[in-house]
């Protein structure tokens, strides 16, 4: 907006209804410009007299129109960071665009979760997963949204991929800290993942890699139909993904491995302005080696095991006031379910199973010239349900349900570049089904002051947060499963209460810095009792609480030739549980570094097109000081009674019968060192990514090419230490070689 | 004799994703490291079956270049009243098998007969464990309290307590809750079977069968049994077990009450790539465990009502083991 048709005044972005707010104006006569991506230009004049209460509405509607894509996308990004440093006070978000996953190089595929694993204050602990720590705070503690519906488990093969398909992500956005009161639910991070609807018109998307094939198709409905439902317009795409490790690997090996995605998103406006959106995902692994052929193939067992997610939400948005306000109404379901059976032995399954259905309304409009306010209200039920039953046995189980009830206020002043404060409080009512209820108040404050013009400025931020559910798998086991339990009478609710401070600056008109330190309490984690009374249906898990903190730094650069961003994250976090492992009971408590406590991480991003035939090329670079494990002092053998030989003592293993038949089975116990007192090697690797788009007249072709840990680091994921060699030795295993991975991405407009 | 059983190798199920991860990587280089810290490990179990208490205490070394046999006086003592006994050293044969693998070199002591026959069910015991050089270990447990099988509910034979199963059914055995009983561990010997499966390695098959809590007071026979060992099984005899014992197998059955420390001792605890983490129950200069169970054992023969098979020695029928019952459809 500007006092010309040309001059830029203020910049603002709209939200996803297309709503947008510039404030303190003077009286006067402005130029208002609006553009987006498929769509043309349009500008207006407006005039805001010195009577009008400071309120003036101006409606624009964009035909659609073909436009440059690459110069608008830049200019795009730059807005986004510019907005949220002048509207927002206490959150911390870092964004990753659809067209920046494409260029961070990838395992065969581009992975919004991976890609999250360079953003400030996020550690991962493995390769070999997608699940990631924010700052301290446990895998389990990240809310990651779909369009705004919780996912549970979003990863593929135990977490080695996630369940977003790269074609489908239009961004994702992380928010490591201070997020205000409308959000709930988990206490350490918001992963939101938004898909990309496409612009209306009719595009097809195919692309294959060596994990899968996926095609999305979108576009809009016909102008006839559009006019029947009142709608001014729509959009909508459908992807559809499926791996072929099964087909690949074939020849050589029966791996009965699949997994499937289906996703689909749709958005219309009528013509009063409103949005309806719906946004579905489903998708399911599964390891079937229930065929005859299985025990032929060296897989003794027959066994059927399936997971995945299911995922729906619907939204209402509509304008009910001048100057931005609105209602926004949403619906939503989300399941996981996990289940291992083998066909041969009825008595034994293993399933998992958790759902949450969401009902919410919101309403945000300004208060007066200078508070903006948004307050909402939310019922929310869960379920769940888990058993490990075999051989006529439970070895472990639980279920429940319960009700989460939730108001929030959030308030914004703003005094133009001067200051922005932000109060918020949320209110939380837990009703689970076993246990006693719980109402917990989270008030959430936050202040930024500009600086320098407001190129600059300082922002604090605190608040308390809780969280109503815990997942129970093993973070120290790289791949894995989320097993999710409720809070109640066998496990506590999480509470944590957070403070944050930092500097952001534009240092140039494509610099941003931002540096900032926080502290964060967790009361109320959970861990697994291994010494669990099988009396006691109470102690499956044990309480404990823990504590991080640490400062992050991100500078960025954006740019059409060079762009990227160096991260370096410092971080301190500690846990405190009992400790069953040491047979003393009550156990006593014992102050562990958690798997993710990662001193240092550095992560370096660059995006650059290449002057070699327009090749567009990606590099990630990441260093990480090494992580805690628990090193074994000693081992012995293992005996054990065997009843029907009177209870004399076996050794549990098994020698070979005859030389050259291997080792036998080996059966040693261990004597542990302190807990996770030991610490890996550093973590480094480097990764590259090249693109070649084609431009055809049908659309376009692009080959790439991934190439991750590209000079063949071996960063350590186990150490095996063989005591009972004579010398000890210490072997392992490291993760990811050398790995380079091929896609082809073609697009038909 | 095939011993294939272990409590917990059905964390192997789990297992399966980790041991992905690694075969998806690179072996690294093997190193040198230093010796691992000498300790003695004991395993000390007291077993009451009927009027008979046994105890056995083997003592064996923790790998390191030392592995002299750890000579110990272990004493054995009920607080509430202050008895006790002294475990006296015997030949190894007497608490195991055999030591390995090679590098084991253990010591052996028991207690028997009148000696350690006070012991009753419900009863909180002592361990103290004089190492000499090597320190001491101590330890202490609550005995399960008694039980008695119900169902067989009759037992025929002049020796062992003896049923009969119909060949290819399951049957569900059952027994009364033991106080302070963390697990039921149940054993069962089946013979016979390498006549059926021409299998020679299945001809004496132990295998395992769990009942968790105290109030987890019944199991099927056989289907529930070998819920550790169906990785290792071969799927044939394991299918088949599933629907029954075949015809001219008998089988010996033990059901064990076992106390906290001996289910800590024998689950895998936290994960750690380089083995298995046991719960111990000693503590001091050294690690192990010291649990007490009391024992109840029978035998089975699988014979069609009315056939040679299902005679005892003087030609009387063995009583019926209980009513068949369909192993997908058990009763609650």
């Amino acid at each position: 907006m500007g006092l010309t048709e040309t001059d830029i005044l203020r910049g603002t972005e709209t939200d996803r209804s297309g709503y947008f707010r510039i404030t303190d104006l003077e009286p006067g006569r402005y130029y208002v410009r609006a553009f987006r991506l498929g769509f043309s230009e349009v500008s207006q004049v407006f005039v805001l007299e010195g009577n009008e209460a400071g309120l003036v509405a101006v409606e624009l509607v964009l035909p659609r129109a073909v436009l440059e894509l690459e110069g608008f996308e830049v200019e795009a990004e730059r807005s986004r960071e510019r907005t949220r440093f002048e509207e927002e006070a206490g959150a911390t978000v870092r964004e990753i665009t659809g067209a920046e996953l494409k260029t961070i190089p990838g395992l065969a595929e581009k992975d919004p979760l991976r890609a999250i694993e360079v953003l400030p204050g996020v550690v991962s602990t493995s390769d070999f997963t997608s699940a990631f720590n924010v700052r301290g705070g446990s895998a389990d503690q990240n809310l990651i949204l779909l369009d705004g519906v919780p996912v549970f488990n979003p990863f593929h093969l135990g977490g080695l991929f996630s369940v977003f398909n790269g074609d489908m992500v239009g961004r994702a956005e992380l928010l490591s800290g201070g997020f205000p009161a409308q959000y709930g639910g988990r206490v350490s991070s918001v992963l939101t993942v938004e898909s990309d609807a496409g612009t209306g018109d009719f595009g097809l998307d195919a692309a294959a890699s060596l994990l899968s094939s996926r095609v999305a198709v979108g576009g809009g409905l016909p102008e006839s139909w559009e006019n029947g439902m009142g709608l001014n317009t729509a959009r909508w795409r459908v992807s559809a993904r499926r791996s072929y490790f099964d087909v690949l690997l074939g020849p050589a090996v029966d791996f009965p491995y699949t997994l499937t995605d289906l996703q689909g998103v749709f958005e219309a406006w009528t013509k009063g302005g409103s949005r309806f959106a719906i946004s579905a995902y489903t998708g399911a692994d599964r390891v079937d080696f229930a065929g005859s052929s299985s025990e032929e193939d060296g897989f003794p067992l027959k066994v059927d095991w399936s997971w995945g997610n299911d995922v729906v939400g619907a939204t209402w948005s509509t304008p009910w006031a001048r100057g931005g306000g609105g209602l926004d109404l949403r619906a939503s379901f989300s399941r996981f379910d996990n289940g291992l059976f083998f066909p041969d032995f009825g008595d034994t399954e293993l399933a998992s199973f958790i759902d949450q259905s969401d009902l919410s309304a919101e309403v945000h409009g300004r208060i007066a010239r200078r508070w903006l306010f948004r307050t909402g209200l939310a019922a929310s039920r869960y379920s769940f349900d888990n058993s490990f039953k075999s051989g006529g046995t439970t070895f472990a189980a639980g279920s429940g349900d319960g009700w989460l009830s939730s108001g929030f206020f959030q308030a914004e002043y703003q005094r133009g570049t001067d200051w922005i404060l932000e109060l918020g409080l949320r209110g939380e009512q837990w009703a689970p089904s076993a246990g006693e209820d719980v109402f917990f108040l989270a008030p959430r404050i936050a202040v930024k002051r500009f600086l320098a013009g407001g190129e600059g400025a300082v922002k604090f931020a605190t608040g308390r947060f809780s969280q109503f559910l815990h997942s129970v798998r093993d973070e120290e086991i790289p791949l894995g499963i989320d097993v999710w339990v409720l809070t109640g009478d066998r496990a506590p609710y999480v509470t944590s209460n957070q403070v944050q401070a930092g500097v952001e600056w534009f240092l140039a008109d494509d610099w941003f810095l931002s540096v900032e330190g926080y502290g964060r309490t967790f009361d109320g984690v959970i861990t697994v009792n291994q010494a669990e009374d099988p009396n006691d249906p109470l102690d499956d898990f044990l309480q404990g609480d823990g504590y991080s903190y640490g400062a992050d730094l991100y500078l960025r650069k954006d740019g059409s030739d060079l762009s990227g961003w160096i991260t370096v994250s410092w971080l301190q976090a500690r846990r405190t549980f009992p400790d069953p492992l040491l047979g003393v009971f009550p156990a006593p408590e014992n102050e562990i570094a958690p798997v993710f406590d990662r001193r240092l991480d550095v992560d370096l991003v660059l995006r650059k097109t290449l002057p070699w035939w327009g090749v567009e090329s990606g590099l990630r670079w990441n260093f990480g000081t090494g992580l805690p494990y628990t090193r074994p002092l000693a081992n012995f053998g293992y005996y054990g009674p065997e009843l029907v030989s009177g209870g004399r003592l076996k050794w549990g293993g098994e020698v070979p019968e005859e030389e050259g038949d291997g080792p036998g089975e080996e059966a040693f116990g261990l004597i542990l060192g302190p807990k996770n007192g030991e610490r890996y090697p550093a973590y480094h690797r480097l990764d590259i990514s090249f693109r070649k788009v084609f431009e055809k007249d049908w659309g376009y072709l692009a080959p790439y090419l991934d190439i991750l840990n590209v000079y063949n680091q071996r960063n350590v994921l186990f150490y095996f230490y063989e005591l009972e060699k004579d010398p000890a030795v210490r072997s392992g295993v490291s993760m990811f070689p050398v790995l380079p991975t091929l896609g082809l991405e073609i697009r038909w407009r | 004799m095939r011993r294939t059983s272990s409590w917990t190798g059905f964390g192997r199920v789990l297992g399966l994703l980790p041991l992905f991860a690694a075969a998806a990587g690179c072996e690294l280089t093997e190193v040198v490291t230093e010796e691992a810290e000498d300790a003695v490990v004991a395993e000390i179990y007291v077993y009451i079956d009927g009027n008979e208490v046994t105890a056995r205490a083997l003592l064996h070394r923790t790998f390191t270049q030392n592995q002299a046999p750890p000579a110990a006086e272990i004493v054995i003592s009920r607080p509430a009243d202050g008895r006790t006994a002294r475990l006296s050293a015997d030949a190894p044969e007497a608490c195991t098998f055999g030591l390995q693998p090679d590098r084991i070199v253990g010591s052996c002591y028991t207690a028997g007969g009148d000696e350690i026959g006070w012991v009753r069910p419900g009863d909180i015991l002592e361990v103290r464990a004089d190492l000499g050089p090597d320190g001491s270990l101590r330890g202490r447990t609550t005995t399960p309290a008694d039980f008695t099988v119900v169902q067989p509910a009759e037992f025929g034979g002049d020796g062992v307590p003896t049923c009969r199963i119909e060949p290819l059914t399951n049957i569900q055995f059952r027994w009364t809750s033991a106080e302070g009983t963390w697990a039921y561990l149940t054993e069962t010997l089946i013979q016979g079977l390498d006549e059926i499966s021409g299998d020679s390695t299945v001809a004496n098959l132990v295998l395992t069968g769990l009942a968790l809590s105290a109030a987890d007071t019944t199991i099927l026979y056989p289907a529930n049994y070998g819920v550790f060992d169906r990785f290792d099984l071969d799927q044939e005899v394991s299918r088949l077990l599933q629907q029954g014992l075949p015809g001219g197998t008998e089988a010996q059955v033990e059901i064990l009450a076992a106390d906290r420390n001996a289910t800590n001792w024998n689950r895998q605890g936290a994960f750690n790539p380089s083995g298995l983490i046991r719960i111990p129950s000693l503590q001091g200069e050294g690690t192990g465990v010291f649990s007490a169970g009391v024992v109840y054992g029978f035998r089975v023969v699988a014979a069609t009502a009315g056939s040679p098979e299902a005679l005892d020695e003087n030609g009387v029928e063995f009583p019926s083991c209980g009513p068949p019952i369909d192993p997908s459809n058990p009763p609650s």
